[in-house]
Order: C-alpha cells, then structure tokens, then sequence
C-alpha cells in the first residue's frame, strides 16, 4: 500500500506539471479537446509500472488503475518508451520491443500534440506579475538579448582590429587582396614566359 | 453504531448520547472548526491526507461524464479531484449534512474557478434527496464515523448508487500492527492540543479522536456493506490500516 501511496504521489506531481505546461499552450490544449474521454494505458515492463492517461476537457489525468478500460494500451521498456516520446517517427516501433493495441491515432494525435508543445512564457509570467511588470521584464530581456548580440560583434571585430592592425601578426584584408593579385599577376607573366619560351624552342634553329 | 439494547442512545465519542442528539453535537463540532478544517488534516495527518485522498479516487475508476456524489464532502477536496475526471459532460455533487462546512467548500471550489460540473447539497447521508439509481460513484472520505445510524447511510448509498457503481468509504481505522497502532495512538493524543492552537476549540478534536477509536474495524465495515446490498467488497489498508479505502459495488 506504500508503494501505492507513493505511485499516486509521483503520478500526481507528473500530472500538475504535465498539465501545467500544456496550460502554457492553448493550441495544444485545443488539440487534446476532440481526445476527451479516451485512454492510453502506458504499461512500462522494466521497471514494471502502469500510468493511464486519460484526456479530458483539454487535461491529461494520471492515474494507475487497472479497472479502466483503455482505448490503446502501449507496452515496451522504459528506455524504448522514453524514446518514443523523443522520436518524431514510429515507424520502427517494433524493432524497440514495443507492443501497441487497440486505437494507434490516438498515440500517435497525443505524441504529436506533445512534441509540439509551444510554450508561451510570457504569459504565464504575466499571470503571476503582472502585464505592466512582464512586459518590463521582456523588454529588459530583449535589451539584454541586444547587448549581448551588440558586444559578441564588437569584441570580434576588436579582436581583428588588434591581430591585423595593432600587432600586424595577420595582414589585413586589403594588403591580402593586393598580395594575391601579384600573385595572380606574377603567375599570368610566369605562364606568358613559358609560352614564350615553349614557341621558341620549337621553332627551327636559324 | 452502537445503539444500545432500547436504541434509544448512541456513542458520541466515548460518551453515550441520545440518538436525535448525536447529529447536532457532530454539526458543532464541524461548525466549530470549518474554517481551520483543512489546516488542521494537514497538521495531524502530516500532509498524507492528500495523497491518500488522490488515491482514494484512482480507485473510484470515474471516466468522462459519469457522475459522481462526494458525500460528507465538506471543504471540498474530493470534489475538486473528481471535478476534472469526469469533464463537462460528468456531473459531481458535493453533499454535507453540515452547513458551515459546505459553505467552506462551494466558496473554495468557487475561487478556484472550477464550479462549472459541481453542485451542491445539504443532505444527510441516511436519508439521501435523489434519486434511485443516480450516480456513478459514492465516495464517503472521513465521513461515515460521524453519522448516527451508518448502516442506514450505506443503505441510502446503496440505492443511490448505479447498477454497476460503486461506493468507496476513506476511513479512519485500526491499524494492523500493534506498535503502528501504539505510535498512532501516542500521536493522536496531540491532536486536541494542536485544535486548541490552531482552531481554538480542542474539544472538538477530542471527539475527533475518541470516534476513531470507536469506528468499526476493516471487517465489521465490510460487512456492514455487505449487509446494505453491496458485492465485491474489499478494502485497501493505508498507512497500516491508520486509514482503509472500502470499495463495494452495486450489481448490474
């Protein structure tokens, strides 16, 4: 009955934070409407642990009752389950060892709705601050964003203006444009020279 | 109950007191701590009563749109988890016989915004006010020791059941180890000195106390149950048998 206790605990801890995130995204939550009232029950076989998942009015809700009747019932190991969560594509499913019964739209409408999550911050900051603070903290953010991006390119170009200019160790772009022009031209010369001296050497000796 | 051999008096705590008076000496106990009611299972259930309340309603196996009472429902803590389970669709009714506390709880479900599928009733648990036949689930969670007549309350939870519901009862009971029973026994004997502090009214607590003590063991409830129609029933010992989660259900 501990374990018990203790499995209800830890699958009321997943659920709050579960649905809090999905609080952050109305979108998701519009999506998980038309799901209400269906059932995955997620059967984890190493560890052996059983969460049902039952969507309703845009929540999921945890629980680990056997007595539920589930709409798909998904059964693999831990590490292949973790995976699935991650993994846009569930083609190669069984080479995973998982086993999936019943109604597989709607695993795959969950998992997507899931691994699309757009989670909007601001709001929810707002919600618990204020508009007029949120919006300040924002704009102290995107300021901050903005210095950050304005000093990484400044500290580059010092950085260049000190290597090419102040201590010469790499010559500058233009003195680089002038060197391989020479260069180019000296190797038009050099090839004009062997053409020379190719139709030279061909011609009959006088 | 322990009526004795004319009926006519029933314990109140470890006192005896007539059978038309135990229901208004519980109402002041309640009436009395209301307000501290929630603050107060934390304190003496150290934080548990809500995970084990969190279990209680995984096995009430409630799905989108049934309905549900939560009887003797009071600050509204089953009704909040309930509330969400069963969706728009569902129904819950919050019932208690006491007036102040289900104030208490239709204020705190109405601040929580989450009103819209929950109702409220006053009502005594023997002598239901609906309909045959109605709900989905009856869940009765810390309840069923201060009605006067609970085999007559299981009989109206019974009828108002659905065929193929069920009732669940979340009481205090005995605990199965000895020294787990000691300890808790030790441990209890503070909470009147912690009502004192909290609520101001430490004899209220000592009721409290003195009817969990004098609250059926696992057994004799299941058989109670047994008796008011229900099959299938069993029960989940929690935290030692501190507390015992009974689940009956009523046949198809």
């Amino acid at each position: 009955m501990l374990a018990s206790l203790f499995h209800s605990a830890i699958l009321s801890s997943m659920e709050t934070c579960l649905n809090q995130v999905l609080s952050m995204d109305t979108v998701a939550r519009k999506k998980l409407e038309p799901l209400s009232g269906k059932l995955l029950r997620v059967q984890c076989e190493l560890p052996n642990l059983l969460i049902n998942i039952l969507v309703c009015d845009g929540r999921l809700l945890l629980s680990s009752n056997e007595e539920l009747e589930a709409d798909t019932i998904i059964r693999g190991t831990a590490t292949a389950l973790a995976k699935l969560l991650v993994k846009r594509k569930t083609a190669d499913l069984r080479k995973d060892g998982i086993v999936i019964t019943g109604n597989v739209g709607l695993l795959t409408s969950l998992q997507e709705i899931l691994q699309n999550i757009d989670l909007d911050w601001e709001y929810q900051i707002s919600k618990l601050i204020g508009d007029v603070p949120t919006q300040a903290l924002s704009d102290s953010f995107s300021a901050a964003g903005k210095f950050t991006r304005q000093s990484r390119d400044n500290l580059q170009k010092d950085i260049d203006d000190y290597l090419h200019e102040e201590k010469k160790i790499f010559p500058s772009a233009v003195e680089l444009k002038s060197f391989y022009k020479s260069v180019d031209s000296l190797r038009l010369r050099v090839d004009r020279l062997d053409s020379r001296a190719r139709r030279i050497s061909s011609l009959p000796p006088a | 109950m322990n009526n004795d051999s004319q009926g006519k008096t029933t314990h109140f705590g470890y006192q005896q007191v007539a059978v038309e008076e135990k229901a208004g000496l519980v109402g002041q106990v309640f009436h009395s701590v209301a307000s501290k009611y929630d603050l107060m299972n934390d304190v003496m259930s150290l934080g548990t009563h809500r995970i084990i309340k969190r279990y209680t309603v995984e096995l009430s196996a409630l799905r989108p749109g049934m309905s549900v009472l939560d009887l003797a429902g009071g600050t509204g803590d089953f009704s909040l988890l309930f509330s969400p389970l069963v969706g728009k669709q569902g129904q819950v009714i919050l019932a208690d016989i006491n007036e102040s506390m289900l104030r208490v709880g239709r204020d705190r479900i109405i601040d929580k915004g989450k009103s819209g599928n929950i109702s409220y009733s006053l009502a005594n648990a023997e002598k239901l006010p609906f309909k045959e036949n109605t709900f989905d689930c009856i869940c009765i969670a810390y309840g069923l020791r201060n009605v006067t007549d609970k085999q007559a309350a299981l009989g109206s939870m019974f009828a108002m059941t659905k065929p193929g519901g069920r009732v669940l009862v979340l009481e205090f009971s005995k605990p199965v180890n000895p020294l787990i029973g000691k300890a808790y026994d030790i441990y209890s004997t503070l909470w009147p000195k912690a009502g004192q502090l909290i609520t101001g009214d430490g004899d209220s607590y000592k009721y409290l106390v003195e009817s969990i003590r004098m609250h059926p063991d696992q057994e004799t409830l299941k058989q109670m149950m047994l008796d008011a129609g229900f099959e299938n029933c069993e029960y989940h010992n929690v935290m030692g048998g501190i507390c015992a989660i009974h689940v009956g259900h009523k046949a198809l």
